[in-house]
């Protein structure tokens, strides 16, 4: 994520960044289930070591398709994942051993307490620093005797993250965390989540679909629409190199999508850095990207030049 | 330690269903020692319930067929019954619950090793289970031998309520719902498959030694026709041995109509035919005759309805044969609950959490 140049659609693979080495990747992976839904499409997704990267997308984008098929929970149909070099679907064991994970439902014991909780990852994972878990959950004022049934949607993704950073894995997976949360409860997370992270060098990949929240978090940008990765990219560089213009006047070359607004406005997401033009906010940067995706003949998004 | 902490933890995961399994072991238990021990308090000598006659006291033998046929019918019943619960209380949860509730991710996304979370997962489950089936086949076990105090033979359906045989189907029943949750994922559908295979098991493995049996005779207590206490034993002169099994009888029938046509021929000689009510009207004339008839014939009705009865009773296993049938079983039980632990663990391993 830290390349200078983001990536789009005709060209999704991230630009190699041969400073830090990927933590996470993704080559042409595709996913189905059943006969009619296909998750996920030639996926390519390279995450470098040391970032935080967003994976953002809709529902049923294949997020959490792609996320489990790191930590083992899916096998790809084709194509392979790597956690650090390690591919989960020959050494799952292996893989599992440098994730911290925190799944989409909190899915807590509902009958342990949170100092269960703890104890229990403590026996599941070597090397568990139970320790301080309990001081960051003490920080959080989350009382280690409370049954997790009894938590808020806001403590049990609080202790699920504790439990994530409490392995000192060298890689986080997130999927949807912020999901159930409000907006405070949201913000402490990603406080913790970020702090922790920068301060172990480590690398975390958080799924969503809320794009606001994860700007100031994350580095990186990996947008998921239909199963396909549509733009990745580091966050500065595409905004950089994308601007907003209105209908009716743009190069089909340079547009990726039309797209609504916020109050029913079109506006058309354009790869440019034309100063005399608006930078789209990361909302809307998305919002173009997942409009091409869902209408991919539209604009120039399969076809336009790289920024 | 870390053994230690996982068994607690476990404990507190799965402490309802091991103190269900527990209680009702220990209740059940506790029933069929008291049961027993009423059954050895009437002091029903060996010799009657062998041989009947003389031996019998027919107040005690009354007393006993009453603790038989009430508190001990009820109990055998939930002995053969109560170790396949367990096993199925016990087992289901283990794995069907996490995929079901969405707890499975996390102790699989801590450790890619399933295998060794399978085993500290099931340990103490099945230590439980030990305890509670070995509660269960102690109590069945002595029930049975109050019970069968004096019995040439027994019945083979009872085999799975006692001894070996009830803790090996017990942990049969653990691990075959172990395996079937792991493969349905959901608690209820895993209890009423898992439920299922087990009765089913147990009614399989009876049913081909039990239609290999082929006895002369079935005996119980009863009281013959003058009110002394005997054994109502079915005569060889009432089976057809020429016909095949029919009736539940291999290779022998009971021919009753044959049986039923000498008790009426013994009715007739003894008090006349049958008064029929001619007119209809249910005259006083007709209801004296009619209850004379009864008061003389009912003697004969009484000892026709014991051996009829008794009759119908003719598969069974000698008590000298009964260890290796619960050898059978228990070996039987093993090879089921052995293969159903192995594949448990491959299901495991490739199992996706919902």
């Amino acid at each position: 994520m830290s390349a200078a140049s983001p990536s789009t659609m005709d060209d999704p693979v991230l630009t190699p960044d041969h400073v830090r080495p990927p933590a996470l990747e993704a080559k042409a992976v595709s996913k189905r289930f059943g006969r009619s839904t296909q998750a996920l499409r030639d996926v390519h997704v390279s995450v470098p070591q040391g970032t935080i990267a967003a994976l953002v997308g809709p529902n049923g984008a294949g997020k959490s398709t792609l996320i489990r098929c790191w930590v083992g929970f899916e096998s790809p149909d084709a194509g392979a994942v790597r956690v650090l070099g390690v591919d989960p679907a020959t050494d799952r064991a292996g893989a599992v051993e440098r994730l911290g994970y925190v799944s989409q439902h909190t899915g807590l014991y509902r009958g342990l307490s949170v100092a269960d909780h703890l104890t229990l990852a403590g026996t599941l994972r070597r090397g568990f620093d139970a320790a301080e878990a309990r001081l960051r959950l003490d920080q959080l004022g989350i009382p280690l005797g409370q049954r997790a049934g009894t938590l808020s949607g806001g403590q049990a993704s609080q202790l699920a993250l504790c439990i994530a950073l409490g392995t000192h894995a060298p890689v986080l997976l997130l999927d949807e965390p912020l999901a159930s949360l409000d907006p405070l409860a949201r913000h402490e997370f990603l406080n913790l989540l970020v702090a922790v992270v920068r301060e172990r060098g480590a690398t975390a990949l958080l799924s969503s679909h809320i794009v606001s929240d994860v700007a100031a978090a994350c580095d990186g940008l990996v947008v998921l629409g239909g199963g396909r990765v549509t733009l990745q990219a580091p966050i500065d560089a595409a905004l950089g190199a994308h601007r907003i213009a209105a209908p009716g006047n743009v190069d089909p070359a340079i547009a990726v999508a039309t797209f609504a607004r916020p109050g029913g406005e079109l506006a058309v997401l354009v790869r440019s850095a034309d100063a005399t033009l608006a930078t789209p906010s990361l909302e809307e940067l998305v919002m173009g990207y997942l409009a091409a995706a869902r209408s991919p003949g539209t604009g120039s998004g399969a076809s336009g030049p790289d920024v | 330690m870390n053994a230690f902490r996982t068994m607690w933890l476990t404990w507190k995961l799965h402490r309802f269903e091991m103190s269900f399994a527990l209680a009702a072991a220990a209740l059940v238990t506790v029933s069929a020692l008291f049961t027993a021990h009423r059954i050895d308090s009437i002091g029903l000598s060996e010799a009657c319930l062998s041989g009947g006659g003389p031996a019998c006291d027919l107040q005690m033998l009354r007393a006993y067929g009453s603790i038989n046929g009430a508190d001990g019918g009820y109990l055998r019943v939930i002995l053969t019954v109560a170790p396949l619960l367990i096993g199925v209380v016990l087992g289901t949860p283990l794995v069907a619950r996490e995929i079901e509730q969405r707890t499975a991710w996390l102790p699989w996304s801590l450790s890619g090793r399933r295998r060794s979370w399978l085993v500290a997962r099931t340990l103490p489950s099945l230590l439980v289970a030990f305890v509670a089936l070995g509660l269960l086949s102690l109590g069945g076990t002595l029930l049975f031998d109050a019970i069968w105090n004096g019995y040439q033979q027994v019945e083979l359906g009872e085999i799975g309520a006692q001894s070996l045989p009830a803790l090996a189907r017990g942990l049969a029943a653990l691990a075959v719902s172990l395996l079937v949750g792991s493969l349905v994922g959901r608690t209820l559908p895993t209890i009423l498959i898992a439920g299922a295979l087990m009765s089913g098991w147990a009614l399989v493995i009876v049913a081909p030694a039990q239609d290999a049996l082929s006895r002369e005779r079935g005996v119980w207590a009863s009281e013959d026709s003058e009110g002394h206490a005997t054994l109502a034993i079915v005569d060889r002169a009432h089976f057809d041995l020429s016909r095949p099994g029919v009736d539940g009888e291999p290779g022998a029938r009971f021919d009753r109509e044959a049986a039923e046509a000498a008790f009426e021929s013994e009715r007739e000689a003894a008090c006349g035919p049958y008064p029929r009510d001619v007119t209809g009207d249910e005259s006083a004339a007709w209801r004296r005759a009619w209850r004379a008839w009864e008061r003389c014939t009912e003697p004969i009705t009484q000892r026709a309805r014991a051996l009829l009865i008794g009759s119908q009773w003719s598969r069974h296993v000698p008590v000298s044969a009964w260890s290796d049938f619960e050898t059978l079983d228990v070996v039987m039980s093993g090879v089921l609950g052995g293969s159903a632990l192995l594949l448990t663990f491959p299901v495991v391993v490739r199992r996706k959490p919902q």
